[in-house]
């Protein structure tokens, strides 16, 4: 067998990509500070908002993301034939969970420096804070047993069944000021006037669409560095079959 | 095995949600009321120069405002944690990716040596 590196032409096509989406989180910034008008009753700090919920739904999607590829892995290595694919499923797993657990804590620090001056309190344990945080703890989880297990098949599996257990859960973030109460701002799925016309919507759209498509970008880049550690630890294996044969 | 664990985890999954969803609403008819979710963000009115009620009512928001203008410094918290947490994971990636493919790359050559070596 003999490894083959990824090429740099495959990767060329997307080597502006960093440069564009760096772009993008800056003209976000300039529209959070510049653009966006300071809010009638929290004032200032309200411009969290912007990058913490962009921060929230690109979180909410990495544990999306992980808990279909670990559904998808723990099906496809059941299948003849559909090993390739399991691998494929796998890394995205691992790469979504990363990613995922990345903007939950971007989430679980902005919100408390929120909720300082907003409820002059860092922390309460209302649903959603309470469910957010047991859904970030569920996927280091995830992420500790996948690193630990490695190549190993039994822990690969289980990692997999924590990931897919942690897939309701984000539902149940997403209902949770509905279902059980709290009084945390319900502007996007609240029954109320919600965000603004103008600059505010411009602004969070920006913020919104400048996060998710640069957290896809780290899944990409994470998808890749484990690719690479698989080839490499193959090529590891190669090279010392060779150098044991007389 | 597999198959035992993935049912499992599902079917755990789904009583969890099922409990829960049975259980919220009971529990939230218990617990004293709270203060309204906020449900609107609206941007602060600029008066014009010669109303003096809009004026008036515009200092009144503004002295309110003024209560929770500490939270600058929150504000300024919260985009520079954002800014290191992403710059870190993205140039810490950038970094092992590179180690890597310089890894692989003398992998390769040693592989090829030794190849060539044997064929010879």
């Amino acid at each position: 067998m003999s490894p083959s590196l990824p090429t740099t032409a495959a990767r060329r096509p997307l080597v502006w990509m960093p440069y564009l989406l760096g772009a993008g989180l800056v003209a976000s910034l300039v529209f959070v500070f510049f653009v966006a008008p300071t809010e009638l009753k929290m004032g200032e700090v309200q411009r969290i908002f912007y990058f913490h919920v962009a921060s929230a739904t690109a979180a909410l999607v990495g544990f999306i993301g992980c808990a279909l590829a670990s559904l998808a892995y723990l099906v496809l290595r059941m299948m003849r034939g559909y090993e390739v694919l399991a691998r494929v499923a796998d890394r995205l797993a691992v790469s979504f969970g990363e990613v995922g657990v990345l903007f939950g804590l971007i989430v679980l620090i902005t919100g408390p420096l929120w909720a300082k001056p907003a409820w002059n309190t860092f922390w309460t344990w209302e649903p959603r804070l309470v469910l957010m945080l047991l859904t970030v703890f569920l996927f280091v989880g995830y992420l500790v047993l996948r690193g630990y297990a490695k190549t190993d098949d039994l822990g690969k599996r289980l990692a997999a069944g924590i990931a897919v257990i942690g897939g309701p859960a984000v539902y149940l973030i997403h209902v949770a000021v509905e279902m059980w109460g709290g009084n945390h701002p319900q502007v996007m799925t609240g029954q109320g006037g919600g965000l603004e016309p103008g600059p505010m919507r411009t602004t969070f759209a920006l913020s919104l669409a400048s996060l998710c498509l640069f957290a896809g970008y780290l899944v990409w880049q994470r998808y890749q560095h484990h690719r690479l550690v698989e080839q490499v630890d193959d090529a590891y294996l190669t090279l010392s079959d060779l150098e044991e044969q007389p | 095995m597999t198959r035992l664990a993935l049912s499992a985890a599902l079917a755990l999954a789904l009583v969890l949600a099922l409990l829960l969803g049975a259980a919220g609403p009971a529990l939230a008819d218990e617990a004293p009321p709270e203060p309204p979710a906020t449900t609107e963000f609206r941007s602060a009115p600029e008066p014009a120069a010669n109303d003096f009620e809009a004026l008036l009512a515009s200092c009144d928001q503004k002295l309110t405002r003024c209560e929770k203008e500490n939270g600058v410094g929150y504000l300024g918290a919260a985009y520079i944690a954002i800014w290191v947490i992403l710059l870190v994971f993205f140039v810490a990636t950038r970094m092992k990716q590179a180690r890597l493919v310089a890894e692989m790359q003398e992998l390769r050559a040693r592989l090829a040596k030794l190849t060539e070596e044997r064929a010879g």
